[in-house]
């Protein structure tokens, strides 16, 4: 556990003692702060951190669930975890994908791309053209037409993939719009 | 105003009234690809102006009713992308209607009549697309046009399955896809995710799980009842805790009711700072007079969050009957003997923050035609889990043969969990027979499955096992790092894409 895992549980923590207190200004003090470090996490895409403030987040939201006279006050900071913990998990399970420069350089999403400058391709002939591994070119074509350097259009249940339109060729000029 | 999810609807109901018209323009398709651009071209233009200007272009031809439909299914896939796309976004009001119905209604179709139409790839793949690594067969029989879509998948209100005996006419099942909204702390759809998964036999000596025989009807029939071991679940639950477990099982018919209530609280106990996010138990109820198979899903905290009923009934053939020495009062051993309960009228399958996408098939359900080989076609599940009450798992007897067969055709992770009590059976027949070679030693009480990941790729297999003699500590438990598993050899020819071959 890091040191901001650790501060990230003490803060949970402090929020669930203020909670038992009903303190209330403090334990909105705590989900403020909760709060601001979960959208600074998901902005700088933090995958760590946004990990343990996922697991602060539904811990205090259980040990509330498990306590049987809840509050309408408690249950009022209750129902303000759920949103948080909610809001982490909707940022964890998305990932924005490498930038167009990091993707065009090396490693399997450049092979594919330097493969479809040859034209479109699917999958399969993909895997042959370029020598990898059918999971290696499986893995790179999400992350490339997230990133909006490859298009695809679906050929009865093919897909086919091919090089975006207007996207800068490593080695110069455009590449190419096949259809 | 028309949704796209609306339109597909009726747009799929075209395809599937014309299928062999549609196979041969799916295959005419899938050789010219040039036209295929074309026509996704045309109907993704048609879609940014709305569902209303689609549809009137749909409505010339099959090609453009096909291509229509492909465009609403590509205009999906960010929904069902672990990438955020930087593209343009068309027709934001009616992606975000999208998004209310899946999380409202459970799906993104108004009526539910249709159905439900949900995102295909189960949450596992978001990252990686088997359908494009492992592209459909080239042989026009296996064309099913599930496969013309990779974002989305109608699941039917209902399902034509085999009768619960050999014999009865098939009946119809209702199908349910069922989103449990939940705090998670998991994330399931992170390819570096790796669970651990935690198998309780719980049933360990032949009479913790004693099988009653009794006629009724001029028949014999069999019902297994389990001894209420709470004590040794909920110990074994907070020693599965303390390893670190994310998701543990129970097998089939394993649990009474005590020993249901003391793993709730054993849950309870653990929910705050402990790892276990779900549990699945195989128990034996009485509901209104009548006994049920049922697996029960429970919560971190112990509450149940969904359950599966058996729905086909396990009859015991004379070979089956000498092999877990099944006889009646007289010591006579039984010809035949019937499996005692009342079989489910529902399929559902559970969508689990923590999980992934979960269907349950108790034991025959596995085995059966229906619903496995829908779950199958579909590629629809993250899991399929299989408690079973039977003699020790190998990785060669039925289970692990349905076991492979549905990992490698739907691209699912399969685990199939067992008690222990039924090999003391089958050991005394060996032993009687003079089959001392297949007497089991150790007893097998989970398989787990990794599907492959490409058609050149084979599947990836687990047996864990605990002594038949002395089965301490009574759990068993794996990390799912497949990559540390044996290979399954693939029993199909390689296909001439197939890395193999480079």
């Amino acid at each position: 556990m890091n040191a901001l895992e650790s501060a990230f549980g003490k803060l949970g923590d402090d929020l669930l003692d203020a909670i038992g207190r009903q303190d209330w200004a403090v334990a909105d003090a705590e989900l403020e702060t909760l709060a601001q470090e979960a959208v600074a996490a998901t902005v700088a895409n933090r995958r760590e951190d946004l990990a343990a403030l996922a697991r602060v987040a539904t811990r205090c939201h259980t040990a509330l669930s498990l306590r049987d006279d809840l509050s309408g006050e408690a249950m009022h900071r209750h129902g303000q975890l759920r949103a948080l913990a909610v809001m982490i998990a909707a940022a964890r399970g998305r990932t924005p994908p490498r930038a167009a420069e990091s993707l065009s350089v090396s490693g399997p999403p450049a092979a594919v791309l330097s493969a479809l400058r040859d034209g479109p391709q699917t999958c399969p002939a993909l895997v042959e053209a370029t020598g990898l591994t059918a999971e290696q070119v499986g893995c790179a074509l999400p992350e490339l037409r997230a990133a909006g350097l490859v298009r695809s259009w679906p050929a009865g249940r093919l897909i086919v993939n091919a090089i975006r339109s207007g996207i800068p060729s490593p080695r110069g000029g455009e590449g190419e719009s096949t259809i | 105003m028309l949704h796209p999810g609306d339109l597909f609807m009726a747009l799929w109901r075209r395809l599937l009234e014309r299928r062999d018209e549609v196979r041969t323009l799916a295959l005419g398709l899938e050789a010219d690809h040039a036209r295929a651009g074309r026509l996704a071209g045309e109907a993704a233009d048609c879609l940014r102006r709305g569902a209303p200007a689609l549809e009137d272009w749909a409505g010339a031809g099959l090609d453009r009713t096909l291509a229509a439909a492909q465009a609403i299914d590509a205009w999906f896939a960010p929904l069902a992308s672990r990438y955020d796309f930087r593209d343009d976004d068309p027709l934001p009001g009616e992606r975000l209607e999208a998004r209310r119905r899946l999380n409202r209604d459970g799906r993104f179709n108004a009526d539910p009549a249709d159905g439900q139409l949900i995102l295909r790839p189960g949450l596992f793949a978001r990252a990686m697309n088997i359908r494009e690594t492992a592209p459909p067969e080239a042989d026009p029989e296996a064309f099913d046009p599930v496969d013309l879509f990779a974002s989305l998948l109608v699941v039917p209100p209902a399902l034509t399955i085999e009768a619960e005996r050999d014999g009865d006419p098939d009946r119809r099942i209702a199908v349910e896809y069922r989103r449990i909204a939940a705090v998670s702390d998991q994330d399931p759809s992170d390819p570096a995710w790796t669970p651990v998964i935690g198998v309780v036999p719980l049933a360990e000596a032949e009479d913790d799980l004693a099988i009653r025989r009794f006629r009724r009807d001029g028949e014999d029939w069999y019902d297994p009842a389990p001894r209420d071991l709470g004590r040794r679940a909920a110990d074994a639950v907070a020693a599965l805790a303390a390893q670190g477990a994310t998701f543990i099982l129970f097998p089939e018919v394993s649990a009474g009711p005590d020993a249901v209530s003391a793993i709730q609280q054993a849950l309870r106990d653990q929910a705050v700072d402990g790892p276990i996010r779900h549990a699945l138990v195989g128990v034996k109820e009485e509901v209104a007079g009548r006994p049920r198979n049922r697996a029960i899903l429970l919560d971190r905290c112990g509450r149940m969050a969904g359950s599966q009923t058996k729905l086909h009934c396990w009859d015991l053939d004379s070979d089956q009957c000498r092999s877990y020495d099944l006889r009646d009062r007289n010591g006579r051993l039984l010809g035949c003997a019937r499996e005692d309960i009342e079989t489910g009228d529902r399929f559902t399958l559970f969508d689990l923050p923590d999980f992934g996408r979960l269907a349950v098939a108790i034991c025959e359900d596995l085995g059966r035609t229906e619903p496995s080989a829908w779950i199958a076609s579909g590629m629809m599940v993250d899991w399929l889990v299989t408690p079973v009450m039977d003699s020790g798992l190998t990785t060669e007897r039925w289970q692990a043969k349905e076991g492979a067969a549905s990992s490698r055709a739907g691209s699912c992770r399969v685990i199939v969990v067992n008690s222990i009590a039924l090999s003391h059976r089958f050991n005394r027949a060996c032993r009687a027979n003079g089959e001392e070679d297949k007497v089991i030693e150790s007893c097998g009480v989970a398989l787990l499955f990794q599907p492959r990941a490409s058609r050149a790729g084979a599947p990836h297999i687990q047996c864990l096992t605990l002594p038949l003699s002395d089965p301490a500590p009574g759990y068993v438990y794996a990390r799912w790092t497949p990559g540390d598993w044996p290979a399954l050899p693939d029993p199909e020819p390689e296909g001439p894409e197939s890395e193999g071959d480079e």
